[in-house]
């Protein structure tokens, strides 16, 4: 029974793996992947501890030797699993669904079991040839950039040591999400960011203020060090002290590029054994990750109908039936479906070239805002009250009107080829203006919900209000249609987009506060760069638009 | 109205073609387009309809190159691609004004035909319904409207029957009957009857390349005293389809009847009888396979 379901699995999982790693797109990934292990080795990444001396940031990195390029290299594969991994895994049961193998799946003695258990191992696959490919690159790279002997077994170990786990758990979570009707777009993408970030900043938050070494660290804390953190700390921590004696920081390095302004001081550290706790950590996230792939056999539903109206619940049932009450009779319609063919004379068309732009635009806005779930409509309603009424804090409604409309953008340039449409506007006479109204309708929907939110800073600020409002509402359409024609996916916008919104409207980096929600960015350069970066956004989407045409 | 196609082809990556130097003239009426899997049918569409480009040669409509001027046949185009969509949380009308205004219609115009062409596809009834709730029969039916929305001068039609039941099946045979006499109409299938019933022309592809373009009584006229008819005990099947291209069988009580395309009589109770354009499209297919 056992073996059935493993060598089941095995099948699947070797059919899954093929199909994805012959992809073009992986191999992009694949190419950022290795740029990364470049990155790595002249110094872009670096796992700092800071300290403050004087009244100035100081910086401390480890000189970059084998061990430590090791070290950094795998914290980052962890860190890029934790935050893309799901992502890039995620195309795998959807694809199943719809190429219609999932039907002839649902018609096979295959259990759920094997199936997921197999899908698991694929996705196990992928990570293992995006970690060795990150390997790779690193020891090459510290061949060349490095400092000492190149060690490969500092350096692949490390990878694989907080890659692998990590890899497990991601993929298991992917199915979870994946097998989960509500969690399997745009609202699965956002909650399994959020997720990522609570379990990154739980070590963070840990250490927050903290200067009591190494040794003061609690049992869960290391239990959910999650890419290694901990681990790198306990490793490297003596080495820091050995150059800064008086350091009084967190006992763990922070991750990142540097202090800007700040002072940077080196040190050495040639490895070490890695914490006996660590492979007990590492072995958890693995088993979680089977767990949770075997938890996905719940939610999973191999019968489930395709077309997802049929599920409609208590209410939609009730609408139906009203509807069937004060509607004609369907049985008694469908007669002439099945009856005598139909003589009919066809209007004339005397003009092909009347235009229609308006009428693109209404379907191509009915096309946004249809279709998402009742509790996204209900937060529309909430977010235009509370906008309108203009009582709460800039910073919150404009954080919440920028990220809630995430659902509408995602869908955009992306749509016309998910839904096979694309041949058909290409080969219309109108297929710029099937883009551009597609773009209005984006641009409309992007004014309705930071209008709401902005309206008290532009009526404070006036022309540099007005400013944000504009390099907003040019910025987000823009680019979510260019991301969307160009990949061919929603989710290359929604994480790039999660992630600014993340930094810059959520968390006030002025920066990266392309709407506003700090008053702070009103009359900076900030809100024209967007804008120009929209407007540059929107001469991509056109100029996709003109290959495709 | 013309379209000429010279010596058009269209290569995948570097050895891989999907047609290969195809000089076509197709004028006025139901031209068939016929071809197993493979054969470059759907491509050959692709470059008509200029969803993709030729890697070589040109395609003209009334004498204009289309790969120099996509416009001058995308407005006269009417287009059902094999692989149709449809964007399901529209209902049937409201995807039929969405391509009128991708076709160029006026509102008047569009909503006239919108209302006739759901009566002649049999949908009249669903106008309102989202199309995710339609079957795939159903979406068909929307597929063929939106391709004849724009009263094209060129209909180009790939696998327009597929998933019809067969009285539809005959009456989309029907409309592409009726509206060819004053436009071009290029029909792909896999059905040979629907292009007996319809076409004026045959071009017939393979592997790429153009086999033959003749009216169908030509070109069935090739395989006369080819196609015998007779019963076969059931044990002798499998060695006929060794030795022939079998056309059909059919299961009667005494045995099996076999109707099949041989040079020689296979049996002396073998008749020879009529061809049609299914044994024609065999024999040619099977003669290429076999050379």
């Amino acid at each position: 029974m056992v073996a059935g379901t493993v060598s089941t699995a095995v099948g699947v999982a070797r059919a899954d793996f093929l199909q994805r790693t012959r992809s073009r797109r992986f191999l992009v990934v694949l190419a950022i992947i290795a740029y990364i292990g470049y990155q790595l080795n002249v110094g872009t990444f670096e796992l700092l501890y800071q300290d403050t001396v004087d009244g100035t940031t100081v910086d401390y990195r480890g000189e970059p030797t084998a061990p430590y390029i090791g070290l950094t290299t795998g914290l980052t594969g962890g860190l890029f699993l934790l935050f893309f991994g799901y992502y890039v895994l995620a195309s795998s049961l959807r694809r199943d669904r719809e190429t219609g193998f999932d039907e002839l799946l649902a018609s096979t003695p295959v259990s759920d079991r094997a199936y997921l258990l197999g899908k698991w191992l694929s996705h196990v696959g992928v990570v293992a040839v995006m970690l060795t490919t990150l390997a790779v690159a690193a020891l090459v790279n510290h061949a060349v950039h490095g400092v000492g002997p190149t060690d490969p077994v500092w350096i692949v170990g490390a990878v694989f040591l907080i890659g692998v786990p990590m890899g497990c758990f991601v993929a298991g979570v992917t199915l979870v999400f994946q097998s989960t009707d509500r969690l399997r777009g745009t609202l699965g993408n956002v909650t399994y960011f959020f997720g990522a970030v609570t379990l990154l900043s739980l070590v963070a938050a840990a250490f927050a203020g903290d200067d009591g070494g190494a040794g003061s660290i609690s049992l869960w804390i290391r239990a959910v060090d999650s890419i290694g953190l901990v681990a790198a700390g306990e490793m490297t921590f003596d080495a820091l002290l050995e150059v800064a004696p008086g350091y009084d920081g967190p006992p763990v390095a922070n991750y990142g590029t540097g202090t800007i302004g700040g002072a940077m001081a080196t040190f050495e550290w040639n490895g070490g054994s890695w914490p006996a706790w660590f492979y007990a950590n590492r072995l958890g996230f693995a088993l979680a990750g089977v767990g949770l792939a075997l938890v996905a056999t719940l939610p999973y539903d191999r019968y489930a109908p395709r077309d997802e109206s049929a599920d409609i619940g208590v209410a939609g049932r009730l609408g139906r039936f009203v509807t069937s009450v004060f509607s004609r009779d369907d049985t008694t319609a469908a007669g002439s479906e099945t009856g005598e063919p139909v003589n009919i004379s066809l209007t004339p068309v005397t003009d092909r070239s009347a235009g229609g732009f308006g009428r693109l635009f209404i379907q191509e806005l009915k096309l946004l805002v249809r279709g998402h779930a009742r509790w996204w409509y209900a937060g529309v309603a909430l977010i235009a009250v509370v906008g309108l009424v203009g009582s709460a804090p800039s910073n919150a409604i404009v954080s919440i009107a920028a990220i809630w409309p995430l659902f509408v953008w995602s869908g955009m340039g992306y749509r016309t080829d998910h839904y096979r449409i694309t041949p058909v506007v290409i080969s219309s006479n109108q297929p710029y203006r099937q883009l551009l109204a597609e773009w209005a309708a984006g641009a409309v929907v992007t004014a309705a919900f930071l209008g709401v939110a902005l309206w008290p800073t532009v009526l404070d600020a006036g022309p540099e209000g007005a400013v944000v409002f504009v390099g907003a509402v040019l910025f987000v359409p823009s680019v979510a249609q260019a991301l969307g024609l160009w990949s061919r996916t929603r989710r290359a916008f929604e994480l790039g987009y999660l992630v600014l919104w993340y930094a810059g409207p959520l968390n006030g980096i002025v920066p990266l506060d392309f709407a506003g929600a700090t008053t702070k960015t009103v009359g900076t350069a900030t809100p024209m760069l967007f804008g120009a970066v929209g407007l540059i956004a929107l001469g991509a989407a056109l100029a996709r638009r003109t290959l495709q045409a | 109205m013309c379209l000429r196609l010279e010596s058009v082809s269209k290569r995948y990556g570097e050895k891989l073609w999907g047609v290969r130097d195809v000089t076509l003239e197709l004028e006025t009426g139901v031209h068939g387009l016929l071809g197993p899997n493979g054969a470059g049918k759907s491509t050959l569409m692709r470059i008509i309809t200029t969803v993709a480009e030729p890697t070589t040669g040109t395609v003209f409509w009334n004498g204009t190159d289309v790969t120099e001027a996509p416009g001058e046949v995308r407005a006269v185009l009417g287009y059902l691609p094999q692989d149709f969509g449809v964007y399901p949380d529209l209902t049937a009308a409201e995807f039929l004004e969405y391509v009128a205004a991708l076709r160029g219609l006026d509102r008047e115009t569009a909503d006239a035909r919108i209302d006739e062409l759901l009566t002649l596809t049999g949908i009249e009834y669903a106008r309102d319904r989202k199309l995710r709730a339609f079957s795939g029969g159903m979406r068909q039916s929307v597929g063929i409207a939106q391709a004849l929305l724009n009263d094209p001068d060129l209909l180009v039609v790939d696998e327009p029957t597929v998933g019809l039941d067969p009285e539809k099946r005959v009456q989309v045979r029907n409309l592409l009957s009726s509206v060819a006499s004053d436009r071009v109409v290029l029909l792909s299938t896999h059905i040979v009857p629907d292009i007996e019933a319809t076409a004026k022309r045959v071009a017939l592809l393979n592997d790429g390349e153009l086999l033959a373009h003749d009216d169908p009584e030509s070109f069935v006229a090739t395989t006369d005293g080819t196609v015998y008819e007779f019963v076969a005990p059931r044990e002798d099947l499998a060695k006929l389809r060794e030795r022939y291209r079998i056309s059909s069988t059919v299961q009667q009580a005494d045995g099996v009847r076999v109707r099949l395309i041989a040079d020689e009589r296979p049996s002396p109770d073998a008749e020879s009888v009529t061809p049609t354009l299914e044994d024609a499209y065999l024999d040619h297919i099977g003669s290429r396979e076999g050379a």
